[in-house]
């Protein structure tokens, strides 16, 4: 296995990792990069070109790997299946920051958190995911302000996850009355901030979907679904401090046969 | 000149040995009263006022105004009649043999609601049941309904379902009606035969209007029946002065922040005194509903013929609320908005659900504030969305 360790600081970085993808004796020879990464202004592409590549902070594959910074510019490009970011992303700094990711590929995990322990303020966030069966954990803000994220996905494909775990005190049972108390552990994208903007356009079958957007002002989201069998849960809470109220706003526009959805707005 | 004088003392003796034998035979009683609430009626009998307290007797000829309060009267044959407030009903006839064609009823609904659910009288012939409006005559056999009056006289009839219909029932599944009605005046007759199906009679000259399913109402709402209405004029005007302040207000510009509005300024003057009249005496959905309900008949007339497609060109039906605004589940439902089906939520929060015409879709909404309600696109399947707004 070849590992690349990086640590710059106000540079640009580009990384190519190619991995045979004939032979599948070479899945234990993934690519990984480690990347723990300190500074304002930086520039960063990524490329991963194969299958089994990874993004992480160590070759143990148990730390973070660590974007710090404002006025972040990060491309990551994973073009294969199998390619992982092993834990969490965390991306701190004063905000600003555009992300764009790109994926095609089946089976791929991506496991980012912004704003873990820094802000995560007016970060662009642009993604483009074509395959199947991939599963996505993206926490924003969960620890720290993160407000005025814009987030854009696009997928096209089926059985996609959005996997995230959080506590809920309500049950949220498909095709059942949502007013029943209990806990239950639900699936996707966590986001604790204001001022959300996302557009998200999901194509495909059979995708698990659900989001939350907590935070102290107003949250708009939009979203497309075309697919069958599809599980979306949509779930916005404006807390009441706003003056005079905060206001959330979900737009669907669904085209299916039987996707089952869940809207809930509390504030 | 003396024989005169005592055949007349003879005649007006038997007069009033009849007066009184009449006066002793029509107190005598024919019901009770079940169930009272709010304000005690009033129930006038010889010209005396009676306060129609639980258990008093109810006999023909009884006049009962209900006042502020709600009343349930139980007929000697189980049938039952449920008084609304500001309700005034006169019991002209009633007689109950064990034999159904020797039995009779003949009851006046003045001005009010009145639910009216058939006992004994089931089996009596049609032509022994005479059921009078200011505008309209009701026939009726084995029937549940109801019938609204208002101050014009204006009456709208209403054939409920069997006892065996839901809320849940009647949007999935349908409801069997509790019989039939035939509501006819000088202007003709129509008959009623499924559930919900309602005409509305303006005066005694007009043919009642076409019979039309109303598909926003419910048993609850029924119950609820409140008669606050107004001349057509005042409508009018109302809704004139309306535009003028919102200007030409198209859907898009709708802004159902205005009743929030609306409401803030009623609380503007907080003083107790105004607190305690808000609380007391404001009753929102009895002042909307009789609005509501005659709209909703008005706009179901409209839609005749086109019972089905509800979108006017063929393909879409909604369940549970209609296309436009609709106060009841508070949607604003567009047939064509970027060539799909638009359903608009818009309180403080938004929702706005874009679906595929001909698709099919089952929207259940819980409201902390509105309670439950369930809508459909084409039928209760496909697509399933389930909305929870608390604020």
């Amino acid at each position: 296995m070849k590992t690349k360790s990086f640590s710059f600081k106000n540079t640009i970085l580009t990384v190519f990792a190619i991995t045979g993808i004939l032979s599948m004796d070479l899945a234990s020879a993934d690519n990984e990069v480690l990347i723990d990464q300190v500074g304002d202004n930086l520039t960063l592409t990524i490329l991963q070109a194969g299958y089994g590549n990874s993004l992480s902070g160590d070759t143990s594959q148990s730390t973070d790997l660590t974007l710090t910074g404002s006025s972040l510019i990060v491309d990551l490009i994973q073009d294969g299946n199998l390619n992982e970011m092993f834990g969490s992303w965390v991306l701190d700094g004063s905000g600003s920051s555009v992300l764009d990711f790109y994926f095609q590929g089946n089976s791929n995990i991506w496991d980012m958190n912004i704003g873990a322990t820094g802000s995560g303020d007016y970060t662009d966030i642009l993604s483009n995911i074509t395959g199947d069966e991939n599963i996505f954990d993206i926490d924003i803000g969960g620890n720290a302000t993160a407000e005025s994220s814009n987030m854009d996905l696009t997928i096209l494909g089926s059985r996609n996850d959005f996997d995230t775990s959080f506590t809920n005190s309500k049950v949220w049972a498909a095709g059942t009355a949502n007013n029943g108390t209990g806990t239950q552990t639900m699936a996707g994208i966590i986001i604790d901030s204001s001022y959300n903007t996302w557009n998200f356009d999901i194509t495909g079958d059979d995708n698990s979907f659900a989001t939350l957007q907590n935070g102290n002002d107003s949250h708009i989201l939009t979203v497309e679904l075309e697919g069958s069998d599809g599980d979306f849960q949509f779930i916005q809470n404006m807390t009441t401090t706003c003056t005079p109220a905060c206001n959330g706003v979900i737009n669907l526009e669904i085209d299916s046969e039987n996707a089952s959805v869940s809207i809930k707005q509390t504030d | 000149m003396h024989q005169l004088v005592l055949n007349r003392q003879t005649k007006l003796l038997a007069l009033l040995l009849i007066a009184t034998f009449n006066v002793q035979a029509s107190a005598e009683s024919i019901g009770g009263v079940l169930e009272q609430s709010g304000s005690v009626a009033q129930i006038q009998r010889d010209r005396e006022n009676i306060p129609a307290v639980l258990d008093e007797s109810i006999a023909s000829m009884d006049e009962v105004e209900t006042k502020n309060g709600r009343l349930k009267i139980k007929f000697v044959d189980d049938t039952l009649v449920s008084l609304t407030e500001h309700t005034y009903m006169v019991i002209d006839e009633y007689v109950y043999d064990p034999n159904p064609s020797k039995s009779k009823m003949a009851l006046n609904f003045v001005s009010g609601t009145a639910r009216f659910a058939t006992g004994g009288l089931g089996l009596v012939p049609r032509e022994n049941i005479q059921i009078q409006t200011p505008t309209a005559s009701i026939g009726i056999r084995g029937t549940d309904f109801t019938t609204t009056v208002d101050e014009l006289g204006r009456s709208l009839v209403i054939l409920l379902p069997d006892e065996n219909c839901t809320d849940k029932v009647k949007l999935e599944e349908g409801c069997a009606p509790s019989g039939s009605i035939t509501v006819t005046n000088d202007g003709g007759t129509q008959v009623l035969t499924e559930a919900y199906q309602a005409v509305m009679v303006s005066t005694f000259e007009t043919i009642p209007t076409t019979p039309v399913v109303l598909t926003d109402l419910n048993l609850n709402m029924i119950d609820n029946m409140f008669i606050v209405s107004e001349p057509a004029e005042i409508t009018v005007a109302k809704d004139e002065q309306i535009q003028e302040l919102q200007g030409d207000a198209g859907l898009l510009d709708f802004n159902g922040l205005d009743a929030d509005a609306l409401e803030i300024e009623s609380l503007e003057d907080n003083t107790a005194d105004n607190y305690e009249f808000t609380e007391l005496d404001i009753n929102f959905l009895d002042v909307e509903f009789l609005k509501d309900l005659l709209t909703i008949l008005e706009d179901n007339i409209d839609s005749l013929g086109n019972e089905l497609d509800d979108n006017g060109d063929g393909t879409d039906r909604l369940i549970g609320t209609r296309f436009g605004n609709d106060p009841n589940t508070q949607f604003n439902s567009f047939a064509e908005y970027d060539g799909k089906i638009f359903l608009l939520r818009q309180i403080s929060n938004t929702i706005g659900i874009k679906l595929e015409k001909g698709s099919t879709a089952r929207v259940e909404i819980f409201d902390e504030d509105n309670g439950e309600d369930l809508i459909c696109l084409n039928s209760c399947d496909g697509i399933y969305i389930s909305i929870t707004q608390n604020e």
